[in-house]
């Protein structure tokens, strides 16, 4: 019989990123949780503000992604206002959002994927990051990655106000247009993006599918999940980062659902663990089978390798071949590997790119007809996009003044929670037999937390008070038998 | 020479913002055109582009260690700072890992780095102001940092958010 566990209130203030893993009576793992902070008051804290006060307001809940929170939320402030922004305003924000993504998955890769990788997995983790790769692949790799990425911030400072908390974004539209001169220079770095994304691929190419081992690596079982995946797809089921349609398939690859924003309450439930005041985002039409994967189950998975296998292709044509190639090396669509989230993550790196510079030159870029004011009485809408993590959703209630009486947000990590407990609890069943835990339990632990990069809230803290990262070991009674901290 | 006041923060926070607080306030009591004062929520990598280009650069940011000693200013060098284990990723990209990170790559990173970090109350709450008892501690704290770092000293009396000279300014808090 199960015991109710209380988790002491202090503890879980200094919990980011602890790990609670839960033996039966015979010692072996029967669950295993992350507990990640939960957007605890930030409801309360926007209830009575007016609405298009939260394109600012949100994007500070996480430092590393802000343009994501904001333009989910002006999409969602559009939606409660019942207001279309004009053609140029969509493309405006658009250019933006895909300088962000240039600026947030040029980061990712050399930071994390590519350390994994060049260094190896099994190398000493001091070895594994940024230094490693720059030591392998040499130094004038690193200053085109910082090169590219203050490229795409300055777009976004163009456009948006400032580079990393945007301001532009208004219902209906966008608060500055481009100049000729202005989109002149965004076109140029944006061409320098589409050389630096294509070397980009070039480096995975060479480090990794020319290695067999790696290619091994992804393919190994121990990151695969047969789950369902999600995203945002264009008219014509291409991956689209700002806008579109929210579309479903199943593990063997069949589409389940395709449906709007708006309607995401009919597709998407919240099951809520006995155990701990997770929310787990699950498919309704499924069902919650608890932590497996597998057609039964509605757990589901968003980010890069998800997109590419919801979407039928890319829009541009460096991004599909790149793409193509991915799913004929990987053996086909879907693909289950969760490392692969980092191979799709650069094919969408060479999206961006292109993207950012067919918006650079299309006509209309510069037009001054950038909003359309809002004249109905504001009540409810959803603002949906896809985060660099997954997708993004922003939901307001507000009065018929427009102001907010409620908020519900699903942000990335939230989509993908399942998922990351499951695969800590695949990791943590391969290293815990009888109750006694085996050296490299941290590292098996930590390559779940690399592969999903999960946003634990706690961004603006950067000063490292702790390590990020301690495992709790409860018995079947609920007793804490042992603690796992890195030091 | 060129220096940076960099406060860390959030201003929706409640004591989080203590960073971005103490930063404007130095900012507007020093008016010193060498001085540049930034005020950032970003985290991780983006940092890197705050601080280059600076001969020195005052990192300000708040912080909970298990003293709790709310008021309490810990002074540091990025020596002092551990390095997260394991590779970094853009949620989990540690100032120092970054710092190194940008100096291998040819980055102008600061030769002088210092950082004060605050103690609070509650950096995880949701509210524009900090706790009262981080508001009060603020001008202690900035007066400290002014001084340690500009030779200026003020007058707690001058900073505001007011502050009554009873005398025990010189038991300060403040650590270092």
């Amino acid at each position: 019989m199960r015991r109710t566990i209380t988790i002491d209130p202090i503890t879980r203030l200094e919990g980011h990123g602890k790990i609670d893993i839960f033996l039966d009576e015979k010692g072996e793992v029967e669950n295993a949780y992350l507990q990640v902070p939960e957007l605890r008051g930030f409801e309360r804290f926007c209830e009575g503000r007016p609405v298009e006060e939260l394109p600012r307001i949100t994007p500070k809940i996480c430092g590393v992604c802000p343009g994501a929170h904001h333009m989910a939320s002006a999409k969602a402030v559009d939606a409660v206002f019942h207001v279309k922004p004009p053609s140029a305003a969509k493309k405006l924000r658009e250019l933006y959002y895909t300088a962000h993504y240039v600026h947030s998955h040029s980061a990712h890769f050399y930071a994390l994927a590519a350390p994994d990788f060049v260094v190896g997995p099994q190398a000493d983790p001091k070895e594994r990051n940024i230094l490693g790769v720059i030591s392998r692949v040499g130094v004038e790799v690193g200053k085109e990655v910082i090169k590219h990425r203050a490229y795409a911030q300055q777009i976004q400072a163009t456009l948006a106000g400032q580079a990393t908390h945007p301001v532009c974004g208004l219902p209906g539209g966008v608060s500055k247009g481009l100049t000729e001169e202005e989109r002149r220079e965004i076109e140029e770095k944006a061409k320098s993006c589409v050389e630096f994304a294509k070397f980009s691929l070039k480096v995975f190419d060479d480090i990794v599918l020319k290695n067999k081992a790696y290619l091994d690596l992804i393919l190994g079982e121990v990151y695969r999940m047969t789950s369902y995946y999600m995203g945002l797809v264009d008219a014509n089921n291409r991956v689209n980062f700002y806008d579109g349609d929210i579309r479903v398939i199943a593990p063997e690859g069949n589409q389940v659902a395709r449906f709007k924003p708006a309607d995401y309450l009919d597709y998407i439930g919240e099951h809520v663990e006995p155990w701990t005041y997770l929310k787990f985002p699950y498919l309704k039409s499924i069902g919650w089978k608890g932590l497996v994967d597998g057609k039964d189950s509605g757990v589901y998975r968003v980010a890069p390798l998800a997109r590419l296998n919801v979407a039928d292709g890319m829009a541009t044509p460096l991004a599909q071949e790149a793409y193509e190639q991915m799913f004929s090396t990987l053996g086909g669509k879907p693909v289950h590997a969760t490392l692969a989230n980092h191979w799709a993550r650069v094919i969408e790196l060479i999206y961006a790119a292109e993207r950012l510079l067919e918006l650079s030159q299309d006509p209309e870029i510069t037009s001054d007809l950038i909003r359309t004011l809002p004249t109905e009485v504001p009540s409810e809408g959803v603002g949906v996009v896809e985060a660099p993590r997954g997708t993004l959703f922003h939901h307001y209630r507000t009065d018929e003044k427009g102001l907010v009486r409620r908020l519900n947000l699903i942000v990335a990590t939230g989509n993908n929670k399942a998922a990351l407990c499951l695969s800590i609890k695949r990791a943590a069943q391969g290293l815990i037999k009888g109750g006694q835990v085996s050296e490299g339990l941290l590292n098996m632990v930590e390559m779940a937390f690399r592969a999903y990069d999960p946003c634990l809230g706690c961004a603006t803290h950067s000063l490292p008070g702790q390590m990020p990262l301690r495992v709790n070991i409860y018995d079947e009674s609920g007793n804490l038998i042992q603690e796992v901290r890195r030091d | 020479m060129r220096t940076l006041i960099l406060g860390l923060g959030s201003e929706i926070r409640r004591d989080d913002a203590a960073g971005l607080l103490i930063a404007r306030q130095l900012g507007e009591v020093l008016k010193d055109p060498d001085v540049e004062v930034i005020e950032s929520s970003v985290a991780g990598w983006s940092l890197l582009d705050l601080v280059v280009g600076y001969d020195k650069a005052i990192i300000i940011d708040s912080v909970c260690t298990a003293e709790r000693q709310v008021g309490r200013v810990h002074r540091l060098s990025a020596a002092d700072l551990g390095q997260w284990a394991g590779s970094l990723s853009p949620h989990r990209a540690d100032l120092v890992s970054v710092l190194e990170a940008g100096k291998t790559i040819g980055l102008e990173i600061p030769a002088d780095i210092v950082i004060y970090a605050m103690e609070v109350s509650d950096p995880l709450g949701y509210a524009t102001e900090p706790t009262e008892e981080v508001q009060r501690a603020l001008p202690e704290v900035v007066t400290f940092i002014a001084e340690k770092e500009f030779q200026r000293p003020l007058s707690l009396s001058s900073l505001r958010g007011g502050f009554t000279d009873d005398g025990t300014s010189e038991d300060s808090h403040c650590g270092g």
